[in-house]
């Protein structure tokens, strides 16, 4: 094959152009011998079995443990990225197992895990691992959870939507220089990636992780959760993630505490209904509350259910729906 | 020139010291020199864990590399 081929990538919107023995920007797609190869098909570099609420996801399946695994690269460069050590490397830098989707569901259901989180790094430049191993999963009852930063072309995303059950998205700010500056991404893809998840029936939770001096702008939140309401509804869920000092930015301190507070107060004003606060164990924030009677209906500590009061996806007190999927 | 000591029981180093060793030496130690370098000991044991590794990690060699599944969303141009 001539070293010269060029081969256009257009999983994202980065649109890598790979020359014959390169890899794209996420280190995960390589030229070889006249075809790009998703070098990290079945080669998960990070396998656990977590609490759902870790991903977190609080209105799917509440108190299930989730089949989670990862493969290593990024389309996403985050100075801040709390798991950099294997979103950053590439695949031949770090250690991986042989993992194909078969035995992925079958270590699930051995393990009588209920789903199957692609999560860690993104699903995004696993892609084609993700769908097989969630296709065959569906097949055999498992529901698929994506952790993802949505950066992603539309098709893709359609593809991806058809085979996942629920996704808890990162958006990293409301703010396209935050993201090019700090992400070496866009904005606009991720929210219409959101948009499109939301129309597909995909149960959607959101994380912002809250920087110091980064994205703590009470402003820039405002317009963040303003968005929220009116493209995806107040129905869902937002958690506002506190930082710890990592990667490259290690010079900040943790997110104080009264930052998260606020936004999460703002959010709530501005009138979505379940805003969480994360990272931050023990706090009121974690419980979820009746938007319309104020009721704890789940009540959490860490990724702990301390007590799940709904009855049928409803309020026991006033009756109303509580939007999740709850069984 | 003084003669230096070169039973299999001594070892000389350049300057002409002469190390001895004693009865409770273990015998190895001197017998080193015309040893083979593989003992047929070691041989029987690489013969058996040779296929052993093999067992253990041959599935992961096999599949490592660069022989994984085509890319979606990707075209020559």
């Amino acid at each position: 094959m001539a070293r010269n081929d060029l081969f256009l990538c257009e999983l994202c919107p980065k649109s890598c152009k790979i020359r014959e023995g390169h890899s794209g920007d996420c280190k995960a797609r390589i030229a070889i011998d006249g075809e790009v190869r998703a070098v990290t098909y079945g080669k998960p570099c990070a396998v656990h079995i977590d609490p759902v609420e870790k991903k977190p996801l609080f209105h799917f399946l509440p108190g299930t443990p989730i089949f989670s695994l990862a493969a290593a690269g990024c389309n996403l460069h985050c100075k801040f990225c709390q798991n950099w050590t294997i979103s950053q490397a590439a695949p031949e830098e770090i250690r991986t197992i042989d993992l194909p989707p078969e035995k992925v569901v079958a270590a699930a259901l051995q393990q009588q895990c209920r789903s199957i989180a692609y999560t860690y790094t993104d699903p995004v430049i696993f892609f084609e691992y993700v769908t097989d191993t969630a296709a065959l999963a569906r097949r055999h009852g498992l529901r698929n959870v994506t952790v993802t930063a949505g950066y992603i072309n539309r098709k893709p995303m359609e593809m991806l939507c058809e085979v996942t059950d629920a996704s808890n998205t990162d958006l990293k700010a409301f703010s396209e220089p935050f993201y090019r500056d700090m992400c070496d991404a866009g904005l606009k893809p991720v929210l219409d990636g959101m948009v499109l998840m939301k129309e597909r029936g995909v149960w959607l939770e959101v994380t912002n992780l809250v920087i110091p001096t980064f994205n703590d702008d009470l402003t820039m939140i405002r317009k963040m959760c303003r968005w929220m309401l009116s493209n995806l509804g107040p129905d869902t869920p937002l958690h506002f993630s506190r930082f710890h000092p990592m990667y490259m930015i290690r010079n900040l301190p943790p997110t104080p505490e009264e930052t998260l507070v606020n936004a999460r107060q703002e959010a709530l004003d501005i009138g979505l209904h379940y805003v969480y606060v994360g990272n931050v164990f023990g706090s009121d924030s974690d419980h979820t509350y009746c938007p319309h009677c104020g009721t704890i209906l789940v009540k959490r500590w860490g990724f702990s259910i301390r007590e799940n009061n709904l009855v049928n996806g409803k309020c026991p007190k006033c009756g109303s729906t509580i939007a999740g999927v709850w069984s | 020139m003084e003669s230096q000591d070169i039973s299999p029981h001594s070892i000389a180093d350049r300057t002409g010291n002469v190390f001895r060793f004693g009865p409770h030496t273990p015998s190895y130690e001197c017998r080193n020199v015309t040893k083979p370098v593989l003992s047929r000991r070691s041989f029987v044991m690489v013969l058996w864990l040779a296929p052993l590794t093999l067992l253990i990690h041959g599935n992961g060699w096999l599949n490592s590399g660069y022989s994984c599944r085509p890319a979606l969303f990707c075209r020559k141009v």
